[in-house]
């Protein structure tokens, strides 16, 4: 069973468990109220995220794109090294604003 | 946005970065030494990826390498509906069942040939198939009647008119087909197409690459009936369907042939990892010839030179298992840095010396008679700003800029970059002085 879950930690928003093509419809649909709320910076963690493909990483980018559109910042950090390989191979690294 | 459909859940269409203007500086002079992990092969990537349209169910295909021409391939199964993943593996998950579109349009063929290989797949197995005729190539010509011819014979019905191959067909048909010229892609793509024709084909004068036999294993893994691959003849049972497969693509010959000899014109040692000692035989034994200690094990191979200085060695190309004409331009880069005389005679492609000029920039001593190149080989070339105008002449000429006096520049690398995964990287790993310049 995969599993995922998003949730807001005081100025951050967490992710945890699997960005994946099993999780990210769900996923998307969980992260729109938390997204929509506010216009500071949002700073999305993924130390928590164990597993991850192309899919996970679409939704990053939509993510990105979402909030760009509503010119909110937002930054991503703690990436696990298989997500950074995915967006090398994808050619979309420059794509994702990265924290540190 | 997202949704459920794996075609989105690859984002390489996303991406508008195209490193076209990048230049390689080199400052040459340095042996390599170390160990260098060898990628997939792309020219079997690439069939494998559009054999997986046969399939009724998803397939995994793992070691495909991280180049250009994958995420173009992943962009055109996109577009034809085909639901992709990439796992943190970077094992690519293609599942075929919403296959909606059966076309594959010029913007995309343009930028790879080898676009034309989703051909005998979506027309055996979905009846049809819309393919843009591949542009002029640099390297000569390299036809596609016979993909054509080929599918025709097994009863499809196929319309070339405005730059479009429009193919028709209810089943395929078992067929005997001589080619007339040995071509890989042809091979592969009638091979795909006899998957699931019904009765048995003959492919007779077939290409006999590494790339046609792990092809026709990953078909025989999906339950195709494939003998002879490897051997001029292959025969096809045509079975009414295949499954998905979970299949590793084979090393890249031509990668670890690069290396192995940018080590050789270096008086350098190296490991190469991931690989298959068996595929590069005539590679290893022209090598041996030019001086170098060779071990192999069951997927790796030591290159030394022993600090020395390689001997000239004489090459002529030919299909597998013969010298493959994409080392030429390579070994053309030893005999510059060489001792003595040696002669490179080019038999598979036409225009493929184009690398020479750029060489004799760097002081190579190289004449052209024909289709020969004799070179006379200087002990250090000297380092300029040079360019090339195809994949294995702009990997030459990084070789030669790793054995030249100062700094080379190699400008259009990403001729490089479509063949060679991470070169500078892996390169910089092995103690090169070589660095990516963007622009």
């Amino acid at each position: 069973m995969s599993e995922a879950s998003i949730n807001r930690r005081g100025s951050k928003i967490c992710l945890e468990g699997e960005l994946s093509f099993a999780t990210a419809a769900g996923l998307l649909r969980e992260a729109a109220p938390l997204l929509e709320k506010g216009s500071d910076r949002l700073l999305l963690d993924l130390k928590g995220v164990k597993r991850a493909d192309s899919a996970g990483l679409a939704l990053l980018l939509e993510w990105v794109a979402q909030c760009r559109r509503r010119g909110r910042p937002i930054l991503c950090q703690h990436l696990p090294e298989s997500l950074l390989d995915i967006a090398r191979f994808s050619n979309v690294l420059h794509l994702l604003p990265l924290r540190g | 946005m997202i949704s459920a459909r794996r075609s989105e859940t690859f984002p390489g269409r996303w991406a508008s970065r195209h490193p076209l203007l990048d230049k390689l500086h080199i400052i040459g002079g340095t042996p390599l030494a170390g160990e260098v992990r060898i990628a997939g092969a792309k020219n079997a990537a690439l069939p494998i990826l559009a054999a997986t349209l046969l399939a009724d169910g998803p397939s995994i295909v793992g070691n495909v390498p991280h180049l250009h021409d994958i995420t173009t391939t992943m962009e055109l199964l996109g577009r034809i509906g085909v639901g992709l993943v990439v796992d943190e593996r970077m094992r690519i998950e293609v599942d075929a069942s919403s296959t909606r579109d059966f076309f594959a349009p010029y913007e995309l063929v343009k930028t790879m040939r080898a676009s034309i290989l989703v051909l005998g797949p979506l027309l055996t197995r979905f009846g049809q198939a819309t393919v843009s005729l591949p542009g002029g190539c640099a390297i000569g010509s390299r036809p596609v009647n016979l993909h054509i011819e080929g599918l025709r014979a097994m009863g499809a019905d196929i319309e070339v008119a405005n730059g479009y191959i429009r193919a028709k067909a209810k089943r395929l048909h078992g067929a005997r087909l001589v080619l007339d010229l040995v071509t890989v892609t042809g091979t592969e793509n009638l091979m795909m197409a006899a998957a699931l024709a019904k009765g048995e084909t003959v492919i007779e004068n077939a290409a006999r690459e590494p790339e046609v036999v792990d092809l026709a294993d990953c078909l025989n893994s999906m339950g195709a009936q494939i003998q002879g691959a490897g051997t001029d003849r292959i025969e096809i049972q045509g079975v009414d369907r295949l499954q998905g497969t979970e299949y590793n693509v084979l090393p890249d010959r031509i990668e670890t042939g690069t290396y192995l000899t940018a080590a050789a014109i270096t008086r350098g040692k190296v490991k190469v990892r991931n690989t298959n000692p068996d595929l590069v035989e005539a590679l290893l034994t022209k090598l041996a010839q030019a001086g170098a200690k060779i071990e192999t094990g069951d997927d790796w191979i030591i290159l030394d030179m022993e600090g020395r200085r390689p001997e000239a060695v004489d090459v002529h190309t030919a299909p597998y298992p013969a010298f493959p004409t994409d080392m030429q331009a390579q070994f053309t880069a030893l005999n510059a840095t060489a001792r003595g005389v040696g002669t490179i005679t080019e038999t598979v492609f036409e225009n493929r010396f184009m690398h020479v000029q750029e060489m004799q920039r760097m002081g190579a001593r190289i004449r052209l008679e024909g289709n020969t190149a004799i070179c006379s080989g200087v002990d250090r070339l000297t380092g300029a700003p040079v360019m090339a105008t195809d994949l294995r002449a702009s990997a030459s000429l990084v070789l030669a800029g790793l054995w030249a006096e100062g700094q080379t520049i190699v400008e259009r690398i990403y001729h490089i970059d479509r063949g060679y995964e991470n070169i500078e990287e892996k390169l910089a790993g092995l103690g090169a002085r070589i660095r990516r310049v963007p622009t």
